[in-house]
């Protein structure tokens, strides 16, 4: 069975589980309604308590896209951090919290962090299975966007080469992210440090030349700006290196020892595997430390994760008190119309009928709600993921997947069985005790 | 610091049973062609899939390479890297990793490991799993200390670094 | 098809209380009977029984069917298959068409018969003069309503039309007019009606009055005659 199961394609498995989801609803539906045409009193139904009915629908609706919006978005944040990170194959720096230089490093997060020196960057970008071992230098910025100094091929290998103009060739220039409004030829001078107590003078004097732009990939880089890690030294006043020599030479090899060094340094390996060999490697007690981001955040998404169960559980509460208070007022409603129930069994309506009246009325509302539901759901996501796409520039987008269905589905089938329960009850009291009323 | 340990460890063992180690456990350090295996454990599980993780140390002079694993009844581990793709966990397969003269490589969780599909018995925690680790410089039973099934490293974690 | 009438110790009980009991009571199929009485004596309760929406004991036979004898849901089938209610307040949907209301027996009838009735309704609706249109019956007057609901009550074609002051919530011009369509409906297609009432204008134009007083029949116009 189980084995049958694996092997079907993932479409058919969720297809197949919101078939059963529904089933309830649908075997239901189908025993009651057999053979009988009750909609036309249903729609009589709606449209003389649609005040109440709107009001029920819309509980349900909110109730019902608070929690397909909170599951959306925290996958959304996750599928798109996740992406930000994915050129990042492993980070090597010094000795700290992994989660820190994470942030920094690969989320371009402002945060002090110690540096690696030319000899601990040297080891890394010797390594035979290194392909680029980028250092990445941090803290200026330009009108709230980070400048960061790394290597020309690093700015290739994130960008897919997809660059607009050229790459930087020598100290001075730069390569904007897709975000950052600067067009090609214009300069700027760099502030030491970023946000509010970033020094617009510290590096007066400086101009540097926008000479490409790059793709947009949807992470925090679509709003940097990279420039020669040479210019970074150079402009805080340290050796740029290269020896004197070497005249205006930019990028690797550097000279160990003129090397003022790095707080962090990219590496990504020709072969996937020998990514677990270099973190072992460039793992060393007190000098260097080495990690995935992707194993970092699925440390966090982990958490995450925890938060968003938290989250749902408070998310199926709320859901369940929308359910007993829309039950509540399916009771209340069909004492409204008991009489004209019990007229219909007057008239030699099967009771059965009389069930598929309130049922299909209740779960019309609810099939209303929970489809408005998964609307607001999206629409919640949509705005949500716009946010954080704003303020984070990690691109999250929104989409509802079958999870969300799946819940919403979920609820829609429990509560279609527990609307029955009016139903029934609108029967148990005797037609002429009805009739009189 | 680690190496130290681990060195440490493997010349001390008996002295380490004293130190509160279990005493009927087997040892938890291996060598096989100058190859140091520290540590070997894995997650209890009822159904697999089980992933086997342990601490290799190259203090041979040739490299050796890492094949995978397998089991007396037959059934197979390979090696799977963990990797985050498109905000998706998962393992990809990977192909022999050679540890190269006096390098390490950790199998660990969210990173490397030595993964079994389709176990028939289950794995439970406290117990302990025999389990044939194939590398270039040979086959080599080794004992696995089966952890909690949700267990991020192996219980000796706290006092070994 | 109209059916003959036969009752014998007919008891309706409330806990220790007797709401009605008839000894003896026969009719012909046909027949048009009023039953009258003051207020609390226990008219509805008798139509109510002999339209099998309550528990009574004794015989109550339209024509070979013992109403008593019948579980809860062969009388509900007995009542669709041959009787039509009339409520003193309508009791229709207010937001149907007179055409749905008096089709309204199809929604819960086997597809084969929805056709017929929704054709008898239309033609009883025609013959009574009620509007055409798509105009709902919540803003039709008492007395097109009253007309809505007999052609409900025709439109399965019953041989028994149960009436409970069908004229009550009418004023005088209003009742008249439908005691003419009423009456003349009935006795055209041959149908038996029995309908409470206080209404002497209503009653004047049926064949046999009943009186019930205190739970029992006091008066019948009838047993004389027949
Ligand atoms: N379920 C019941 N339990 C106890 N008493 C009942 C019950 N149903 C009806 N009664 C009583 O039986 C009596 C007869 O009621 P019924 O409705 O038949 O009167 P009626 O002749 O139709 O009166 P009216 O002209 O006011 O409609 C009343 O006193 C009523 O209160
Ligand atoms: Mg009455």
């Amino acid at each position: 069975m189980r084995e049958i199961w694996d092997g079907l394609p993932v479409l058919a498995q969720d297809l197949m589980s919101a078939g059963a989801l529904l089933l309830p609803l649908l075997v239901v539906g189908g025993v009651l309604l057999r053979g009988f045409r009750p909609w036309s009193l249903i729609r009589a139904l709606m449209w003389r308590f649609r005040w109440a009915n709107l009001l029920f629908v819309l509980l349900i609706a909110v109730s019902t896209g608070m929690g397909i919006g909170l599951i959306a978005q925290e996958r959304g944040l996750r599928t798109g951090s996740a992406q930000a990170a994915e050129k990042f194959d492993l980070v090597v720096t010094a000795p700290g919290s992994e989660l820190t230089m994470m942030l920094a490093a690969v989320f371009l997060q402002p945060s002090a962090v110690p540096l690696l020196d030319g000899a601990a960057y040297d080891r890394i970008a010797n390594h035979p299975q290194v392909q680029i071992a980028a250092p990445v230098a941090f803290g200026d910025s330009h009108d709230g966007a980070p400048v960061v100094g790394t290597i020309a091929d690093f700015v290739t290998y994130l960008s897919d080469g997809e660059i607009e103009g050229r790459i930087f060739t020598r100290s001075g220039e730069a390569v904007a992210g897709a975000a950052i409004d600067l067009q090609i030829g214009d300069r700027f001078t760099p502030a030491h440090g970023r946000g509010g107590g970033a020094d617009a003078e510290a590096h007066d004097g400086v101009q540097i030349e926008i000479v490409g732009r790059m793709a947009r990939s949807g992470s925090p880089w679509d709003r940097a700006i990279l420039i020669p890690i040479e210019t970074v030294w150079e402009v805080h006043g340290l050796a740029n290196g290269h020896p004197f020599e070497e005249g205006d030479r930019i990028g690797p090899p550097f000279a160990p020892d003129l090397f003022p060094g790095t707080p962090a340094v990219i590496v990504h390996a020709d072969e996937l595997w020998a990514n677990y060999a270099l973190r072992s490697e460039f793992t060393e007690a007190g000098e260097t430390m080495a990690f995935f981001p992707g194993t970092v955040l699925a440390d966090l998404y982990r958490v995450m994760g925890d938060v968003r169960q938290a989250m749902s559980v408070m998310s199926v509460v709320t859901q369940v008190l929308v359910a007993a208070s829309v039950l509540l007022g399916l009771f209340i409603l069909t004492r409204l119309f008991q009489r004209q129930l019990a007229m219909l069994r007057a008239l030699g309506a099967p009771r059965r009928f009389v069930m598929a009246v309130v049922w299909g009325y209740g779960v019309s509302l609810l099939l209303a709600g929970t489809v408005l539901g998964l609307a607001f759901g999206y629409a919640a996501v949509l705005v949500l993921s716009r946010i954080v796409t704003e303020r984070t520039d990690i691109l999250v987008t929104a989409s509802i997947s079958w999870a969300e269905v799946t819940l919403a589905l979920g609820f829609l089938s429990a509560m279609s069985l527990l609307s029955l329960v009016p139903a029934l009850v609108v029967l148990t009291r005797p037609v002429v005790e009805n009739l009189r009323q | 610091m680690k190496h130290l340990l681990a060195a440490l460890l493997m010349m001390a063992t008996p002295v380490l049973a004293e130190d509160g180690h279990d005493h009927d456990a087997p040892a938890h350090a291996f060598e096989i062609g100058g190859l140091d295996i520290l540590h070997p454990w894995t997650n209890a599980t009822d159904h697999g899939p089980a992933l086997l993780f342990m601490e290799l140390h190259n203090e041979g002079s040739a490299p050796v390479e890492i094949l995978g694993a397998r089991l007396d009844s037959g059934v197979e581990g390979q090696l799977v890297g963990f990797r985050m793709k498109g905000g998706e966990m998962g393992f990809e397969t990977l192909p022999p990793i050679p540890v190269a003269p006096d390098r390490q490589l950790a199998l660990a969780p969210d990173g490397l490991a030595i993964r079994f599909d389709g176990l028939q018995v289950a794995l439970e925690e406290g117990h302990h799993w025999q389990v044939i680790l194939m590398t270039s410089a040979g086959e080599l039973e080794i004992d696995v200390m089966i952890e909690a099934d949700d267990a991020r490293q192996h219980s000796h974690a706290g006092h070994s670094h | 098809m109209a059916l003959p009438l036969q009752i014998s110790d007919l008891e309706v009980r409330a806990g220790a209380r007797t709401l009605l009991k008839v000894a003896d009571l026969s009719a012909p199929a046909g027949a048009l009977i009023g039953i009258r009485g003051p207020s609390g004596a226990g008219k509805s309760t008798f139509l109510h029984a002999l339209s099998g929406l309550i528990e009574a004991r004794g015989r109550l036979c339209w024509g070979e069917v013992d109403l008593i004898r019948l579980r809860p849901e062969g009388r509900t089938a007995f009542r669709a298959k041959n009787m039509g209610l009339i409520f003193q307040d309508f009791l229709l949907f207010d937001e149907l068409s007179p055409q749905a209301n008096a089709g309204l027996a199809g929604l819960f009838r086997v597809r084969h018969d929805r056709p017929p009735i929704s054709a008898r309704a239309a033609e009883a609706l025609a013959r009574l003069g009620v509007p055409e249109g798509r105009r709902t019956v919540g803003s039709f007057s008492g007395g097109e309503r009253q007309r809505v609901a007999i052609a409900r009550a025709m439109a399965t074609d019953p041989g028994l039309l149960l009436a409970d002051e069908p004229t009550a919530s009418l004023d005088r011009r209003a009742a008249d007019t439908l005691i003419d369509d009423l009456t003349s409906l009935v006795r055209a297609s041959g149908k038996t009606l029995i309908a409470v009432s206080h209404d002497p204008h209503l009653l004047d134009r049926l064949d046999r009055i009943l009186t019930i007083e205190d739970g029992r029949v006091t008066g019948d116009t009838g047993a004389q005659a027949a």
